[in-house]
C-alpha cells in the first residue's frame, strides 16, 4: 500500500545557504556557489546537494550551451523555484525565532 | 581534455543512473571543462593541469556519494518483511556478541584477582573473546532472524554483506589486535612479579603477530630450529586465516538451514548444535595435528570446509528437488 502521509520539508544547512546564494544572485553555477560559498560548499557535494535539492523541487535548472569554438558539454545553470523561497523564508523565520543569535 | 572527460563520463554512465548523470555529474564534468578552458587559456599550465588532478578526485568522490545515496535508496524500498526480518537478525546478532562476550570474559576474570587493582586489562581480555563470539553470535542471530523463512535474494545478500564485513575484521582482530591485546595483558600480570619483565619480553605464540608467526615458521624451515613446537606454530598460523572466515561459513549455513527451521526449540537447537558440531571440528583437527596423523593446514580448515561441504549438498539437494519434473512425450508413430 502506498505511503499517504505528506511529505516533510526539510532544509540542512547546505542547502539553505544554496538557497540564499541563488536567491541573492538570481541563477549561478555550481562552480559560482563553491566559490561565493568562501569554503562552506565543497565541489565533492554540491552537484549531489544540487541534484537533490531539484528532486525536492526547491530548485530549478537549465542547460546553457557552452560557446560554439569551445564545444564539450552544456553547463547547468541553478535558479530557486517559488517553493524553494518559500522554504527558505519559513526555515530562516523558525530559526530566527527559535534562535536569534544564529540569524545574521 | 575531452577525451578525459568521456571517459569520465563512460565510467559514471556504467555506474549510474540517466538522471543523476545528466544532473550531478554533467554539471561537474561541465563546469570542471570550462575551468581547465580558462586555465589554459590564461597560459597557466600548471593550474590547469592541477585542476585536472583536482577534478578526478571530485568526480571520484561525487560518483561514491551518488552511489551511497542510491544504495540507502535501495534499502529504503525494502518490503517491510524482509526489513523486519533483517532487523530481528541483526538485533539477535548484537545481543548474542555481546553475551558470549562477556560470558568468555568471565574465566579469566575469576582466576585473576589483579584485574581488580588494573581494571585496563578487562579491556585486553576482549579481543580474545570477541574472535570467537562474533562467529557464534551471527550464527545464533541467522537461525534466529530468518528461521522458517524463504530468504530473499535481497536478504541473503544482506547477510552475507555484514558477514564478510565482520570476518574482515575478525581478520584484523586474529593477525595484530589480539597478539598485542594478549602482550599488554601478560604485561599487567607481569609487572608486579619480580623478573617479570623477562617473561613479558618473551612472547608466548599466542602474543605472536600472523607476520611473526610466518618468520618464526619460515626459521624454523630454514634452521629446524623453533621455540616452540612447529606443528603448533603451524596450526596456529592456519587457524588465525581459518577462524577468520568462519563468520561467513557459519553464516552461510545458518542461510541455508534457518529457513528448514519454524519452531523456536528447532531453532535453539540447531543453532546450538551448529556451534557444538564446529567447537568439536575445532579440537578434533587441532588434535589430529599435535598427534601427526593431519596436515597443520588440514587440520586448521577442518571444520570450514566440512561445514562448507554439508552447506553445498544441502543447496544441491534442494535445488534438484525444486527442478519441475520432466515432461515424457510419448513415443512417435503409436
Amino acid at each position: 500500500m502506498a505511503d499517504r502521509r505528506p511529505r516533510m520539508l526539510t532544509l540542512s544547512a547546505k542547502e539553505s545557504l544554496i538557497l540564499e546564494l541563488l536567491v541573492q544572485k538570481q541563477g549561478m553555477y555550481g562552480l559560482q556557489l563553491v566559490t561565493a560559498s568562501g569554503g562552506l560548499l565543497k565541489r565533492g557535494t554540491v552537484y549531489v546537494t544540487l541534484g537533490r535539492m531539484e528532486e525536492k523541487g526547491y530548485i530549478t535548472s537549465r542547460l546553457e550551451e557552452p560557446p560554439a569554438e569551445a564545444g564539450g558539454l552544456p553547463r547547468r545553470l541553478y535558479q530557486p523555484t517559488a517553493l524553494g523561497r518559500r522554504v527558505l523564508r519559513a526555515w530562516t523565520g523558525a530559526v530566527g525565532r527559535l534562535m536569534p543569535e544564529f540569524v545574521r | 581534455m575531452s577525451g578525459s572527460l568521456d571517459r569520465l563520463r563512460a565510467l559514471a554512465a556504467r555506474i549510474l543512473d540517466l538522471r543523476t548523470l545528466e544532473h550531478v555529474i554533467d554539471p561537474l564534468l561541465a563546469d570542471l571543462q570550462m575551468e581547465f578552458a580558462d586555465a589554459n587559456r590564461r597560459g597557466r599550465v600548471w593550474r590547469s593541469r592541477w585542476i585536472l588532478l583536482a577534478g578526478h578526485v571530485v568526480f571520484l568522490k561525487t560518483v561514491a556519494l551518488c552511489e551511497a545515496q542510491n544504495a540507502m535508496t535501495r534499502f529504503g524500498d525494502w518490503p517491510a518483511d524482509d526489513m523486519a526480518a533483517l532487523k530481528r537478525t541483526l538485533r539477535a546478532s548484537v545481543t548474542a556478541i555481546a553475551v558470549t562476550t562477556a560470558v568468555l570474559e568471565i574465566p579469566p576474570l575469576r582466576n585473576s584477582s589483579f584485574v581488580m587493582s588494573d581494571p585496563k586489562s578487562i579491556l585486553y581480555l576482549i579481543p580474545q573473546a570477541l574472535v570467537l563470539a562474533v562467529p557464534m553470535g551471527v550464527t545464533v542471530g541467522v537461525f534466529y532472524g530468518l528461521r522458517g523463512r524463504i530468504v530473499s535474494l535481497r536478504s541473503m545478500g544482506a547477510v552475507l554483506a555484514c558477514a564478510i564485513f565482520l570476518s574482515f575484521a575478525c581478520f584484523a582482530m586474529l593477525a595484530w589486535i589480539l597478539p598485542w591485546a594478549n602482550q599488554e595483558f601478560r604485561r599487567v600480570v607481569f609487572q608486579h612479579i619480580p623478573g617479570g619483565d623477562a617473561v613479558v619480553a618473551m612472547k608466548g605464540f599466542n602474543e605472536l603477530t600472523l607476520g611473526e608467526l610466518s618468520e618464526r615458521i619460515g626459521s624454523y624451515r630454514r634452521t629446524g630450529i623453533a621455540d616452540w613446537d612447529p606443528r603448533l606454530l603451524a596450526y596456529s598460523y592456519h587457524q588465525r586465516w581459518a577462524l577468520s572466515c568462519a563468520t561467513v561459513i557459519l553464516s552461510v549455513f545458518a542461510l541455508v538451514m534457518a529457513e528448514r527451521m519454524v519452531a523456536g526449540w528447532a531453532v535453539g537447537l540447531g543453532a546450538l548444535g551448529t556451534l557444538l558440531i564446529y567447537y568439536v571440528l575445532l579440537w578434533t583437527g587441532r588434535a589430529g595435528v599435535m598427534q601427526h596423523n593431519l596436515p597443520a593446514f588440514v587440520g586448521a580448515w577442518l571444520p570450514n570446509t566440512l561445514f562448507a561441504l554439508v552447506c553445498v549438498a544441502v543447496i544441491a539437494a534442494a535445488s534438484r528437488r525444486a527442478q519441475p519434473p520432466g515432461v515424457n512425450l510419448p513415443a512417435s508413430g503409436q
